[in-house]
């Protein structure tokens, strides 16, 4: 069982779980517009409530982090907003943040001309 | 009218070499003279497969790139001591490349030698002197380690597949020369195997030297080659006894004259004395005469 008031825990660093809650929830994000496309597709009459929520929680989640780099809340405009598409351009701006702060960032291969020797050995270097 | 180059000895770039070759060695250059930090060409590959003729190509290539005359007589060294000299040299004479050629000696079984902890010396401060140097090999592995630990040589040209006309070569970063290094060690790879185990930045080709050019080189290659020949068979020429018998050259003309001791041997026009002239004149020393 993790205890949040630690800073650290006998098994998993806090700062790990915080990042598998952070990347849980962004699943979630995308499960649930995947699930209203696909119902709007099949000709149902769906709200967006779900996938609004699902975003917001994802933003209480990272919220304070996302003010601090991009001077922004989104919490408002996630509460106003009824358009689907609208949501989607929210939430991409969350995953952008997810990316800067390497959350999401997963390929960390470097590019680099390989016909240039002197660019691999710098590249390698250090 | 544009001279045009001829189409045996030089390719569309106006060069002996191929694009590749060249977008490295400018890479190399640019190491040495704007960053300041020292760079090693490593060529290597079996006898003869054009090692001496690339590393003089891209040595002519690093003085014309810097505006300098390539001079041949002074770019050139055989074996580590006429290197040391002629390193000297070129820094005296701001010249900017250096062939080193059979660097064979300086190998990681002598490493424990005073002359290769010279050699090495000189390689880990040679990034002060602002010259690029080629060293030919016939396995890059045999290079002192020290240096790799160093980051000295920075790129390794393989020459294979010599052809009438041109000759091929791969380049290997120092990244990949490593990765080489680590597989023959860990995994018994053949050193000549290796080559076809790791993949290589590019593979680029080289053509021959113009035939008067390429006298010249065959002519300094090769009378060095029978000087060192010589000179295991104890055939000596005059500079060579005097540097043995720390006299003036001079002096042991003008002794060699004196006790009409002739020649063994005359070969492009040096004269070769035997181990009886080089007796006779330490027995002279001894008595003090000419003195």
């Amino acid at each position: 069982m993790v205890d949040f008031r630690e800073t650290s825990t006998v098994t998993t660093p806090f700062t790990e779980v915080v990042k598998l809650t952070i990347l849980q929830r962004r699943n979630d994000c995308i499960e649930a517009i995947e699930f209203h496309k696909k119902k709007v597709l099949s000709g149902f009459d769906l709200d967006n409530n779900m996938v609004k929520m699902r975003i917001f929680s994802l933003w209480l989640e990272i919220g304070s982090g996302f003010q601090d780099i991009n001077n922004e809340n989104l919490g408002l405009s996630i509460n106003d907003t009824v358009d689907l598409e609208e949501l989607i351009n929210i939430f991409e701006k969350i995953d952008a943040y997810l990316y800067k702060i390497r959350l999401t960032k997963i390929a960390s291969f470097k590019s680099y001309d390989t016909t240039d020797m002197e660019a691999e050995n710098e590249a390698n270097e250090g | 009218m544009k001279q045009t180059k001829d189409k045996r000895f030089f390719y569309s770039n106006g060069l002996h070499f191929t694009d590749d070759i060249k977008k490295n060695v400018d890479r190399a250059i640019q190491r040495v003279f704007i960053k300041g930090k020292a760079s090693l060409i490593i060529v290597d590959g079996v006898q003869g497969e054009g090692k001496t003729t690339l590393a003089t190509q891209i040595a002519e290539y690093v003085s014309n790139s810097q505006k300098k005359e390539f001079l041949m007589d002074l770019q050139y060294s055989r074996g580590g001591e006429q290197f040391k000299e002629k390193l000297a040299k070129c820094y005296t004479m701001k010249l900017p490349g250096l062939v080193y050629d059979e660097a064979g000696d300086f190998d990681r079984k002598g490493s424990m030698t005073r002359y290769n902890r010279d050699l090495n010396q000189v390689f880990q401060q040679f990034r002060t002197f602002k010259i690029v140097v080629i060293c030919c090999l016939p396995h890059f592995k045999i290079i002192d380690g020290s240096l790799f630990t160093n980051g000295i040589p920075r790129m390794l040209f393989h020459c294979h597949d010599k052809k009438k006309k041109y000759s091929r070569a791969k380049g290997y970063s120092m990244v990949r020369m490593n990765k080489m290094l680590h597989l023959m060690r860990r995994k018994n790879i053949p050193a000549n195997e290796i080559y076809k185990k790791v993949y290589p930045n590019f593979r680029g080709s080289f053509k021959d030297f113009e035939p008067e050019m390429s006298k010249k080189l065959d002519v300094l290659s090769s009378t060095e080659k029978f000087l060192f020949l010589m000179e295991n068979q104890e055939k000596l020429t005059q500079d060579q006894l005097a540097e043995k018998l720390d006299r003036s050259k001079n002096w042991v003309y003008k002794m060699l004259k004196k006790k009409k001791l002739s020649e063994v041997l005359i070969h492009k026009r040096k004269k070769f004395y035997d181990k009886k002239a080089l007796e006779k004149l330490q027995i002279a020393i001894e008595k003090g005469e000419g003195c």
